[in-house]
């Protein structure tokens, strides 16, 4: 049997190109997070930092994330 | 993970350094510890939880072994150590964490303490990690790890019915927790910017860009115009040119021209004059005619003169005077003529003898008219003789105006006639158009230049709004990517949660049909959207709360089992007496499948538990087998290994 995990990124994989890399950062860090016990003081200023770098990267290109 | 092996120095009733290598084998993947109670198979299991986590030792007495203790000397240092060595992901690790104390008097200080992990490369090179806790934590969560070492005789605790411990367990080792947080963050950072984009999203580019539009449409018109007006203000300016020149290469013809048209209308002038002193000289010369009726008018003066004498004509007693007397009866001597009949009747003879009254005017006007022919006849002569001498004079003059007007004529050739005046018209005209046009282009140039400015103003609104504009877009596109990435990561939680629901719940079962031995009996298990596991009987009823504790035990390693497939997370399952509450069924199950359900498996078993496993296929799993053998006299353990005889 597959493992969670697995399907879990399968299911990221699937996601639009636009938001893909968004969400995956953004899972990164909560990860990231979880696994160290933080305070989740500062994530969400972080996730905003992953979002606007997205943001404007795609509004300069014109289109979604090339990586 | 796998651990390879466990070092220990001075750990609780470990003296000095004792070693056990662990067995990572995929079909030897058993390492068995067996010892009487009180061997030490819960301290080895504190030492692994202690050493990686720095867990599970509390309310577990001193960590330093008591021997060591006793045989240090004054200020001597002590070393407590436990070393785990594992391999994650084919790197191997080494997790070290230590304790130095120092003795004192009686009593021992602590003196130092850390915790270390380093990276063995495959030439033996060892790299120190900087976090050690964090990427400890990164292998093997701290949260996850009591799911993986456990006490077996708390295990049944797990699926107790009056705790959320499988609930906890999903998430833990699941990860849930990560994407819950992950839509619970970025859900409200779409929010906050949803919030932010409709506070500032009142934006007037539109307008701006239609009023910018208009004010360089209008420009473009004005522009247009003037190039127009200039166009025509040049061509103005060369008909202008044109004209004056024209006037200026004319002007000899002009002045002829002018000369020759006054002359005529002199002429005409003359030659009216002449016309009116024709027709008086011929009024003039009529009247003189009747000089040559003079002497017979004077001789019919005469004659009249003595008819009235002789009576035979009037005296100058007109009839209407005599009828008036005879009428009024009165003489003209104031008598009445009726009185004297002779008197009346010498008066009536008087009428008889006058001649009609027609004839006597004639007669009587006659002496005056010819009075008035002849004073008249002499001033008419001279007039005449005057006028003659003038209308002699007028043609002569007419006759030098003609002639001059010919030699002009002559002069001017037979070149059509300039219209000078005509040029001189349009000359004015033009000039006059040239002004108004120069006053419409100044017009024209003011109204450029303020819409110009209108222009520049409305692009530095532009520009501002168009920088708020870029400051919307991207608070939009942040926006709408923060709604798309949390409705993506909602969905993925939606079905992440379904999924692992339905597979725990069927690896569970799987397992579950393998261990235990009531297989009729327990038909199903059922894992609720809450992760709620239930077991259901052959009655289709849940009977979670009525199981036995041996029956927990089997279900909660069915669960861990199961959640050990399923995480994705390769790491040895360390169970301390494990099977103390099962039953020689339960045991032999359990004994017989559960190695081949986890990739790496460690029993901390009592000798008894042990001798119950045998014959049963646990045997052939074992990779190594340890004796704990504790020393009365030492009060120390030892582990031993001990050849394992299949």
């Amino acid at each position: 049997m597959e493992d969670l995990q697995k399907l879990l990124l399968k299911l990221f994989d699937n996601l639009d190109s636009e938001i893909k890399e968004i969400v995956s950062e953004v899972y990164a860090i909560e990860k990231e997070y979880i696994i160290l016990n933080k305070s989740s003081y500062g994530i969400n200023e972080k996730i905003r930092d992953i979002v606007d770098s997205h943001a404007r990267y795609q509004i300069q290109k014109g289109g979604p994330d090339e990586n | 993970m796998k651990i390879n092996y466990i070092r220990l120095n001075n750990f609780k009733q470990y003296y000095k350094e004792q070693k056990a290598d662990i067995s990572d084998q995929e079909d030897l993947n058993i390492t068995v510890f067996h010892g009487a109670n009180g061997a030490g198979k819960t301290s080895l299991f504190i030492a692994l939880n202690w050493c990686l986590y720095e867990t599970g030792s509390e309310n577990t007495g001193e960590l330093l072994n008591k021997r060591a203790i006793a045989e240090a000397k004054k200020d001597d240092l002590i070393l407590l150590r436990v070393t785990v060595c594992f391999k994650h992901l084919k790197i191997d690790y080494i997790a070290e964490r230590f304790i130095t104390y120092r003795k004192l008097e009686k009593e021992i200080s602590k003196d130092e303490e850390g915790f270390s992990l380093s990276k063995c490369d495959s030439n033996g090179n060892t790299t120190y990690l900087n976090n050690p806790k964090v990427v400890m934590n990164s292998i093997l969560p701290e949260n996850v790890r009591e799911y993986f070492f456990f006490d077996g005789e708390k295990m049944e605790d797990l699926t107790r019915p009056d705790n959320t411990k499988i609930e906890d367990a999903i998430q833990n080792i699941m990860r849930l927790p990560i994407i819950d947080n992950a839509e619970k963050h970025i859900n409200g950072i779409a929010i906050e910017l949803r919030r932010e984009l409709k506070r500032e999203g009142s934006s007037k580019l539109e307008e701006i860009i239609n009023n910018e539009e208009d004010i360089e449409k209008k420009i473009q018109e004005k522009k247009k115009n003037k190039e127009k007006l200039i166009e025509e203000i040049r061509l103005g300016k060369q008909q202008i040119a044109d004209l004056e020149k024209t006037l200026r290469e004319n002007e000899k013809s002009r002045r002829l021209q002018e000369k020759r048209d006054g002359l005529i209308n002199q002429r005409k002038e003359l030659e009216d004059l002449r016309i009116n002193l024709v027709e008086h000289i011929r009024s003039n010369a009529t009247s003189l005619f009747t000089k040559y009726f003079l002497n017979i008018s004077e001789q019919a003066l005469k004659i009249a003169h003595e008819k009235r004498k002789k009576g035979e004509i009037p005296s100058g007693i007109k009839e209407q005077f005599i009828n008036d007397l005879l009428e009024k009866d009165i003489c003209i001597c104031g008598r009445k003529i009726s009185d004297d009949k002779s008197a009346k009747q010498h008066i009536r003879e008087y009428l008889s003898k006058t001649t009609s009254n027609k004839l006597e005017d004639i007669v009587l006007g006659i002496p005056a008219v010819v009075k008035i022919l002849s004073f008249h006849a002499k001033d008419t002569l001279q007039d005449l003789e005057i006028s003659c001498k003038q209308n002699a004079l007028i043609e002569e003059k007419i006759d030098n105006l003609s002639k001059e007007i010919d030699e002009i004529k002559h002069e001017l050739g037979v070149s059509p006639d300039i219209d000078i005046a005509g040029i001189q018209s349009n000359l004015s005209l033009f000039q006059k158009k040239q002004g108004l046009n120069q006053n419409t282009l100044g017009r024209l140039e003011q109204e450029i230049e303020t819409l110009v400015e209108s222009l520049s103003e409305m692009i530095k609104m532009r520009e501002k709004e168009e920088k708020k504009q870029m400051e919307l877009l991207l608070l939009s596109k942040k926006e709408e990517l923060a709604r798309r990435s949390a409705e993506a990561i909602l969905k993925i939680k939606d079905e992440f949660y379904e999924q692992t629901r339905l597979q725990i719940q069927k690896e569970t079962k799987q397992v579950f049909s393998k261990l235990a031995w009531k297989q009729d009996h327990f038909q199903d298990i059922e894992l609720d959207q809450d992760f709620h596991l239930e077991i259901i009987d052959k009655w289709r009823r849940p009977s979670r709360e009525e199981i036995s504790a041996g029956e927990r035990q089997i279900l909660s390693l069915s669960f861990i089992a199961a959640m050990a497939r399923l995480s994705g997370e390769e790491a040895p399952i360390v169970m301390d007496t494990p099977f103390g509450r099962l039953s020689g069924n339960h045991l032999k199950k359990v004994a017989s499948e559960f190695p081949e359900l986890v990739p790496q498996l460690i029993l901390l078993v009592t000798d008894r538990e042990w001798e119950g496993t045998s014959g049963t296929r646990i045997g052939d799993r074992v990779g190594f087998q340890y004796k704990l053998d504790f020393n009365d006299n030492t009060s120390c353990t030892d582990i031993v290994e001990v050849d394992y005889e299949r």
